[in-house]
């Protein structure tokens, strides 16, 4: 228990044993092996164990059953930002990403990681473990940022924030940037970047298998991510399934997270998106093409559920299934946007071909984050509170479904507390930057069913900013910078009633908490660092 | 001053006669045309809904149009006929020969609240049929008719002895339906009861009836097509079937590029500029252009399906033996359409089918009618040569000129005085006790059956829809665009296209032309539609604002 203290005040110099906390894995000879895995844009209930049954997604519904899984998992709602909190333990802009993976002029937005700030794959490798990446990066351009060059032994994937799932070019024009282990790597034709992401990894723990070492896989898929890319055969299994839209689904989705125990049976459903046309107001070929992109969108999560498939067999193969910890969880929410692209950077085949190049609208993907509010990019729950599912068989308990929150810079201190690694004061002579989140070894284990948590957790990006803070959650987004909204989420999940009125002083003493962190953190405020017209091109590209 | 109009046209019209007895004799068919003119002839008034200028074979398009092609290479063709840029007041203006305001057809069906405006045909205001009835015709319609309101102005009470269909609630719509249609196993409509097929049919049976008589008739055969709801036969889409693959900019330049081959543009025209927010095909995504290319082949099917009824017309006209002593005319009433359908009621409104089916109910929307149009710029309700300049075919046989493509401007109302011409009718001064409002429009038959090449017209034309206003006077055309008032000045010797606004060079020209104007529009009846905003209805602005597309943006997107 001294560790966990030492995780709330953030000054870790040295660790304790980890056993002290979880007698089964202290009785365990080796240290555990560590697979994250990491899926892109997946909304709350996009797979089967929250709420999306009209998914098939068995293999992590095997996590979710045989593990721990949370109601409240926070991200910080977006790619890069997520990916430096999730690989570091810091709020992002303490890792250099405070808005994406562009520069923006000061050191908290630098766009890359900076090297108070420690990767998981640096800690653990300095814990005796082989360390490995698979996927997608999105936290640093240059080479010097590379995974490589911030703790992975072994790589494979790309650098950016999208990727096409195939090639159309020859090698000399690959349009598909891969990389393996620093060199470029051409991904054949009719290949599927999952497959790609997945192939590499599973030969990757192959070779680290003669290494006699734990590994730390940290497996970052990009899909579902658009664009719209997936296997025929897959899309051909869900052909049908979203012939009565979005609206239907929606409710649907609602209720089966409450019959699935991930959403409270007193919370209500998010209000609807004015936004959105009925899918009752479409024509007819408008619903077989957005019915069509679903199809797609779902073949994208079905493949990504095979490939885990695949991962625990190889498991199993190098007998290290009972010994390998792993976490499920997703970036963000799943991505919002009402303006069809008509226009698109490939146009010679239909939506889910190599040929297309289609991005996710909100009319799905308010289904995708149902019950919840919102989209990826704004810190409502539907963009920062996706699916969390822990499993090692043995250590974690089955079946669990915990209360209260966790966060992403939980992730590092408790793989560090599982691994029995130490968290470095200093790295290659670079003071490390301390850990802001708390181990969630206690609920994972069983200890307890519900995490503790003393310190308020917080959100800025692009000037959206939130807090939660044991019920309560403020938020005030970019666009209306006076109005502040108050919700209470035990009884208001779906942030449906604003109580900022009824509770001004609570709004105020989260505002300055707020500031105390923004100050902290080096956040600063967003209208003045606003990217200007140079930028967006930039941002367009990614 | 309308009796001295009248008897100015009177006058006028005494001369015609003369001229035309003088055509008569010089013509090469003298001898046999005489002994026709106890016998006047049929005329056959065919009137196509919503359809571009360059849809027909004739006038550049792929689609196929055989048999109004056939009219148009044995008969005349002018580059420049006028209409009124919507249905209502063009069929006002076509029907009584007068501008639409004087009709009392000055905005649509719709009353709003003054004389120029009731949305129906007045009484000064006699119908072809009425004129030619009283001139020993048997008088006959089918089809759409869009001029009546308030149980007034139908065309059984104004004229047609035969009329089709004859129910109120179907002369009063712009998009008739036939209810219930019977379609088959895929929702697409059957042949038997398919619209087009059924203003054919009911055409063909009232020809029959006619022939019977013993006296000229007098058709007037307006189709529904292709206007929307986009619905057509399978069969005839099939036909169609990846024919639009290559989207609305490439098949523009073809279009194009056939029009001044077939003479109907000059060789020195210039294409319009495209609207900004109709789409780059190319640039549209591969399920885009599937979505988009599937309303183009039922838009095409339509058309096809036009002329097949144009063919039966023609067919049944040889079994008669009318051939030799019928005059067909076809024109279209106004350009091809910029609305969309489902951006106009904020979803769609029926989607139990695809496109073309009777469970569909979609438009075209600009980004095919930007091809309908061309070379033009604009759309129907727009007063840009898009949505005023359409086909005019006038077939004749051994009468009226082989091939010509006459040049000068054509407009609706100049089809009353020369059909009237044409069969020697006598325009009466006073009908049912009411005084007649004297004709605006010149006869045609001087371009039509002799051998001048360009419509000889002294006077200016003019235009006012929704506040929408343009003149025309000799080259110039002077236009303005509701909301805004500023005027715009083309010289359309040069630039049909109307993409270079001369406004600042000609100061005099635009004085003459808008002082000619504000004349018109006094004289007709014609008032500031500031004036009759607010009793336009609401689905009509909503209907404005569906001609603009959303931009395409890049969402937002990270």
């Amino acid at each position: 228990m001294k560790t966990f203290k030492y995780f709330l005040r953030g000054g870790i110099t040295c660790f304790l044993t980890v056993g002290l906390c979880i007698a089964s894995l202290a009785q365990q000879k080796q240290k555990p092996n560590i697979v994250l895995i990491l899926v892109d844009d997946l909304g709350f209930s996009d797979i089967e164990p929250y709420g999306g049954q009209d998914l098939r997604t068995p293999n992590i519904s095997r996590l979710a059953k045989e593990g721990t899984i949370f109601k409240e998992f926070y991200n910080n709602s977006i790619c890069a930002p997520t990916r430096a909190s999730l690989l570091t333990g810091q709020y992002p802009h303490k890792a250099g990403v405070g808005y994406f993976n562009v520069n923006l002029g000061l050191p908290a937005y630098q766009g890359f990681l900076n090297k108070e700030s420690l990767t998981l794959a640096e800690v653990l490798q300095q814990g005796g473990y082989s360390t490995i990446l698979s996927g997608k990066w999105h936290v640093g351009d240059d080479k010097d940022q590379w995974p490589a060059q911030r703790g992975f032994e072994r790589s494979f994937g790309f650098i950016g924030g999208a990727s096409n799932y195939y090639e159309i070019n020859d090698s000399a024009n690959a349009d598909v940037q891969l990389y393996r282990n620093n060199q470029p790597y051409y991904l054949p034709k009719d290949q599927y970047l999952t497959d790609a992401i997945t192939d590499n990894a599973l030969g990757f723990l192959d070779e680290q298998a003669k290494d006699k070492k734990p590994f730390f896989l940290y497996l970052a898929f990009n899909a579902p991510h658009w664009p719209l890319q997936a296997v025929p055969e897959d899309i051909a299994t869900y052909k049908g399934v979203y012939k009565d839209g979005w609206d239907s689904l929606r409710v649907r989705r609602y209720r089966q997270a409450i019959a699935k125990g991930v959403i409270d049976r007193d919370q209500a459903l998010a209000a609807h998106d004015e936004a959105l046309q009925p899918w009752s107001k479409l024509t007819y070929d408008e619903q077989q093409y957005w019915q069509y992109r679903q199809e797609v969108y779902a073949a994208m999560i079905d493949h990504v559920d095979q490939s885990i498939g695949r991962l625990l067999g190889k498991l199993k193969e190098l007998k290290k299934d009972q010994n390998t910890l792993i976490i499920f969880l997703s970036d963000n929410g799943a991505q919002g946007g009402n303006n069809l692209r008509l226009y698109t950077q490939r146009t010679s085949g239909p939506v889910g071909s190599a040929g297309s190049y289609e991005v996710q609208n909100s009319n799905w993907s308010q289904t995708g984050n149902s019950p919840l509010r919102n989209y990826k990019g704004t810190p409502y729950e539907g963009g920062i509170s996706a699916p969390f599912i822990a499993w090692l068989p043995g250590a974690v308990r089955a079946g669990r479904i915990v209360k209260g929150t966790g966060h992403l810079i939980d992730i590092a201190p408790t793989l560090y507390e599982v691994a029995g690694v130490k968290y470095p004061a200093v790295y290659n002579g670079f003071k490390a930057n301390v850990l802001p989140g708390q181990s969630l070894l206690p609920v994972l284990s069983g200890k307890t069913d519900t995490v503790s948590r003393k310190d308020a957790i917080y959100w800025e990006r692009g000037g959206n900013l939130a807090v939660r803070w044991g019920k309560w959650k403020l938020v005030q987004l970019a666009n209306a910078p006076k109005k502040y909204e108050l919700y209470d989420l035990s009884a208001d999940r779906a942030e449906n009633n604003d109580l900022s009125k009824q509770h001004p002083q609570l709004v105020e003493q989260l505002k300055h908490q707020y500031e105390e962190w923004a100050l902290k953190n080096d956040v600063v405020d967003y209208s003045r660092l606003r990217p200007q017209n140079n930028f967006s091109a930039n941002e367009r590209r990614l | 001053m309308k009796d001295a109009c009248n008897t100015l046209s009177l006058i006028k019209y005494q001369q015609m006669k003369k001229y035309f007895s003088l055509i008569i004799m010089l013509s090469v068919a003298g001898p046999v045309f005489a002994q026709q003119k106890s016998t006047p002839p049929n005329i056959v008034l065919i009137v196509a809904d919503d359809l571009g200028y360059s849809d027909l074979g004739s006038y550049g398009s792929e689609i196929q149009t055989p048999n109004l092609d056939k009219l148009a290479f044995e008969g005349t063709r002018l580059q420049e006929f006028y209409n009124n840029s919507i249905c209502a007041p063009t069929r006002a203006s076509l029907l009584t020969g007068q501008y639409q305001h004087q009709a009392g057809v000055g905005y649509f069906s719709n009353d709003l609240g003054l004389p120029a405006y009731q949305g129906y045909i007045n009484e000064q205001s006699l119908t072809l049929a009425e004129v030619l009835k009283e001139n020993g015709y048997t008088t006959i319609t089918s089809g759409k008719w869009h001029v009546s309101g308030k149980g007034k102005s139908l065309p059984w009470q104004r004229g047609f002895q035969y009329a089709y269909p004859r129910n109120e609630q179907s002369a009063n719509s712009g998009a008739p339906g036939v209810q219930e249609v019977k379609t088959d196993a895929e929702g697409y409509p059957l042949a038997e009861n398919f619209q087009t097929n059924l203003i054919t049919k009911n055409a063909l049976n009232f020809l029959d009836t006619a022939a019977q008589q013993h006296k000229p008739f007098f058709l007037y055969l307006a189709y529904t097509a292709p206007h929307w709801p986009l619905v057509a036969l399978q069969k005839d889409i099939a036909k169609y079937k990846g024919k639009y693959a290559q989207g609305w900019d490439a098949l523009r330049l073809e279009r194009f590029k056939k029009q001044k081959e077939l003479g109907i543009v000059p060789p020195d025209a210039r294409l319009s500029k495209k609207d900004e927010d109709i789409y780059d095909w190319d640039k549209l995504s591969f399920d885009q252009r599937q979505l988009w290319a599937k309303k183009m082949e039922v838009f095409a099917a339509m058309v096809d399906e036009l002329d097949q009824g144009v063919g039966e017309i023609t067919k049944k006209l040889g079994q008669l033996k009318k051939l030799d002593n019928t005059i067909i005319i076809f024109i279209s009433d106004n350009g091809a359409p910029a609305e969309d359908l489902v951006r106009w009621y904020h979803g769609a409104t029926k989607n139990t089918g695809p496109v073309g089916t009777t469970g569909s109910n979609e438009s075209q929307s600009k980004n095919w009618s930007y091809l309908s149009n061309t070379p033009f710029r604009g759309f129907k309700d727009y007063l840009f040569e898009g949505g005023i300049n359409s086909p005019f075919i006038a077939w004749y046989p051994g009468k009226i000129k082989q091939g010509r493509i006459a040049r000068g401007s054509g407009h609706i109302v100049d089809i009353a005085p020369t059909l009237y011409q044409l069969a020697g009718a006598k325009y009466p001064r006073q009908y049912n006790n009411v005084q007649s409002f004297a004709l605006p429009g010149v006869s045609l038959l001087p371009v039509l059956l002799d051998n001048k090449n360009v419509v000889d017209r002294k006077e200016p034309l003019f235009w006012e829809r929704a506040g929408n206003r343009a003149v025309r006077w000799g080259q110039w055309k002077l236009v303005s665009h509701w909301p805004s008032y500023a005027w715009e000045l083309y010289d359309l010797s040069k630039d049909k296209a109307e993409s270079e606004n001369v406004v600042r060079n000609n100061h005099e020209v635009v004085s003459r032309l808008s002082t000619a104007y504000f004349q018109w529009a006094k004289n007709n009846g014609v008032v500031d539609f500031a004036q009759l905003e607010d009793k336009e209805p609401s689905s009509m602005k909503e209907f404005r604002k569906s001609k603009v597309q959303e931009p395409v943006g890049r969402g937002g997107f990270f």
